[in-house]
């Protein structure tokens, strides 16, 4: 690697070492003693399963992926609909019990309505949900975000490492063979808090 | 006196030869050999692991489904030897023919995959139901599976029913289900094909379905041995898969007469003419079913429209005329979806299997590659329509050529 | 506004070191400036995506992201992070003198 001139003003790369690898690494096992020398990492924990708070995790988990994180995501309870094929495609999103519901397209009809919250009881109506579902999904391709399995595929063309959890697996009584293919296994908790050390966490 | 002799008594044979006791005039002897006297329906091999049929309903006697113009003799056929035009048969008894049919079907061999048929895994965790024998090993080894991996593997094609192995996937779907423990079982297709099926436009239909029920698709694997200590299936390509229960289709070849007669190609099947059916090694030898080296299935469908052509050949062949009758490859084929569905395949030499309705366009009433009840039904009904109308030669209401009648042709935008 | 001069090359970048100008931009410098980031040699599977990156940035007039490069570009994202390890879509953007791609996908 040739040696950057003195005044030369480039983009911080980072160093090679500090990369992750598409390789799974070692999880280091001792705790305090051993001073970490790896890339970055950062460990997503994704329990919901409405469509609104998969994208948070997805999009994270994308964009780490992109600097150089080493990414691991731990999908467990209703976080195990993202990564099911029979599920994934139908995400729903719902305004009950969100009350930071707003719509801006009220904005046109009156100034300032654009950040009214919607009122819940509307929510109860029938057709509610999947209205407000499909209202989400347009807004996501409208902004040219990709829909749930395209961007585990992306996440996994990424390097982003992706498990499901051992326990709601199980209680769920879900079939392995309908885990989205980027989903390395399904683990334990104490398998993730091993794979997450040295890690950020965030757990959504 | 003219002597036409046909080896093997099964679908094909007995077809055949209640038809020629029937065309064929008084001088002309019709002659079956059969190594026994078990007659199997054969499609009903797919339902016996599950339960779904007990073993009894499978066999009758062979005798019994002949024409009574027909002489049997129940004995297994040792040599071919067309020179002489004689049979030799185990007992040392010989038999001499004018006219030959070979219809000795194929074989399962699981010989085949080196250690397949090791003790530690040959009918306690590695089975196949192409027997009899094995359905019902495999029935109890199903019944006491509690869950684990399970792969249901193809060795190498060709097979006879080649579809078979899908059936008994969603089959198992359907089982384990029912028993409340899908969830416990990993099910894995594995096959030397590229994908769930030779045709392409069947090949995505039959793979969607395998996605849609859960099951795993390991495509373009040559087995090139099982390995009895660690239970792994492995590959020539390097790639292992470990299994709790096995559900092999070992390789399929032709009888071990055929080859050791020379009459055979090197999976024992007999090389003949794909139109005309008649030995490319000897001229007063056909073959029929199974035991042919047509490129198309191995169905009892096939046997079912090659029989027609044959007899017309034959018949010609003894009067020293041209073959008229040229057999376009046609098969048809249900394919049991599991949850009281099934599938219709219906192509042919040169048309693969495509979408639409059978017999008749538009109202059908079966569905072609396409999921539907009635196909189920259709499936069930044929039990009864093999042993009563199909196997004494009495005409059905399906042409024997392919017709594109009622069919979508393949790229056309729906 | 800096200035970068390297093997008798100049070009403008901005505080972070992306190229404010395209039109400064030459194979010639990429290749140098690709030594600088760790990759010794540019093959034609670094430049076909390079190439592709400035030909979609002329009509659509913003840097493509990973994923436009994807699905219009027909690259494997895969392929891109093992080609240019760690940060690929700054890596691509800088060798191909394009301003870092904004977008969250």
């Amino acid at each position: 690697m040739r040696a950057v001139p003195a005044g030369f003003v480039i983009p911080n790369f980072g160093s090679p070492e500090s990369h992750a690898t598409t390789a799974a690494r070692e999880a280091t096992a001792d705790g305090a003693g051993a001073a970490y020398g790896g890339p970055r990492k950062l460990a997503l924990i994704c329990s919901k399963g409405n469509l609104d708070m998969a994208y948070p995790g997805l999009i994270l988990g994308n964009a780490a992926a992109g600097e150089g994180v080493e990414v691991h995501m731990f999908f467990t309870f209703w976080g195990l609909d993202i990564v099911n094929k029979k599920t994934n495609k139908n995400l729903k999103f719902t305004m009950l019990g969100n009350t930071a519901m707003h719509m801006a397209e009220l904005g046109y009809l009156r100034a300032g309505l654009e950040h009214r919250s919607m009122p819940q009881v509307l929510g109860q109506l029938p057709g509610m949900t999947a209205m407000a579902t499909k209202m989400m999904k347009k807004q996501m391709a409208d902004l040219d975000i990709p829909d749930v399995p395209e961007f585990l595929d992306l996440l996994s063309a990424a390097g982003v490492h992706m498990y499901a959890c051992r326990l709601s697996f199980d209680m769920m009584k879900m079939i392995e063979a309908d885990l989205h293919p980027g989903v390395q296994g399904v683990i334990s908790a104490a398998d993730f808090i091993e794979i997450s050390a040295n890690a950020q966490t965030i757990f959504i | 006196m003219t002597a036409v002799v046909i080896l093997g008594a099964g679908t094909a044979g007995t077809m055949l030869a209640n038809k020629l006791c029937a065309a064929l005039p008084d001088d002309h002897s019709v002659t079956v050999i059969d190594q026994n006297d078990e007659h199997h329906y054969q499609p009903g091999y797919l339902f016996v692991p599950f339960g779904r049929f007990p073993p009894e309903r499978i066999a009758r006697p062979r005798t019994a489904q002949l024409h009574p113009g027909a002489q049997v003799l129940i004995d297994a056929v040792a040599r071919v030897e067309p020179n002489a035009r004689e049979i030799r048969l185990a007992s040392g008894r010989t038999v001499s023919y004018d006219w030959l049919i070979i219809a000795s079907g194929t074989v399962p061999r699981a010989d085949q995959t080196p250690g397949l048929l090791d003790e530690r895994l040959w009918r306690k965790t590695a089975f196949d139901f192409y027997t009899l024998e094995g359905a019902v090993a495999l029935r109890d080894a199903l019944a006491a599976f509690e869950g684990g991996r399970l792969l249901v593997h193809i060795s190498e094609m060709p097979i006879k029913c080649p579809v078979a192995p899908l059936e008994f996937a969603f089959l198992a779907d359907d089982y384990f289900r029912k028993r409340r423990i899908r969830h416990k079982v990993d099910i894995t297709y594995v096959t030397p094909l590229d994908g769930a099926f030779t045709k392409p436009v069947a090949a995505a239909t039959l793979g969607n379905l395998l996605e849609d029920r859960s099951v795993r698709l390991a495509a373009d694997f040559a087995v090139s041995q099982v390995d009895p200590a660690t239970r792994h299936l492995l590959a020539y390509d390097g790639r292992s898969l470990g299994f709790d229960l096995l559900v092999t289709v070992p390789v399929n070849m032709g009888q071990q007469f055929v080859i050791d007669s020379g009459l055979g190609d090197d999976l024992g099947f007999v090389p003949v003419d794909k139109h005309t059916l008649r030995s490319v090694a000897d001229p007063r030898i056909f073959a029929i079913g199974d035991a042919t080296n047509v490129p198309t299935s191995k169905a009892g469908a096939v046997a079912h429209f090659e029989v027609d052509h044959l007899v017309a050949n034959l018949q010609a062949a003894m009067a020293g005329r041209p073959l008229p009758s040229r057999y376009d490859g046609h098969a048809n084929c249900f394919v049991e979806s599991g949850r009281g569905k099934a599938l219709l395949l219906d192509f042919n030499y040169d048309t693969e299997p495509l979408t639409g309705t059978f017999p008749a366009p538009v109202v059908g009433p079966l569905t072609l590659l396409g999921e539907s009840r009635l196909n189920h039904l259709g499936k069930l009904a044929f039990e009864k329509v093999y042993w009563n109308a199909l196997l004494p030669g009495r005409s059905l209401p399906v042409p024997t050529e392919m017709t594109m009648r009622g069919k979508i042709p393949a790229g056309t935008k729906v | 506004m800096p200035t970068n001069t390297i093997d008798g090359h100049r070009f403008s970048v901005n505080d972070e070191g992306f190229f404010t100008d395209r039109q400064e931009w030459s194979e010639e410098l990429a290749a140098i400036l690709a030594e600088l980031v760790g990759i010794e040699e540019l093959t034609d599977d670094h430049w076909a995506p390079l190439r592709f990156m400035r030909a979609d940035a002329r009509t659509t007039g913003v840097t493509p992201t990973l994923r436009r490069m994807q699905t219009v570009g027909g690259f494997d994202v895969k392929d891109l992070f093992a080609l240019f390890p760690g940060k690929p879509a700054k890596k691509m953007a800088y060798l191909a003198g394009l301003p870092k791609p904004v977008g969250c996908v």
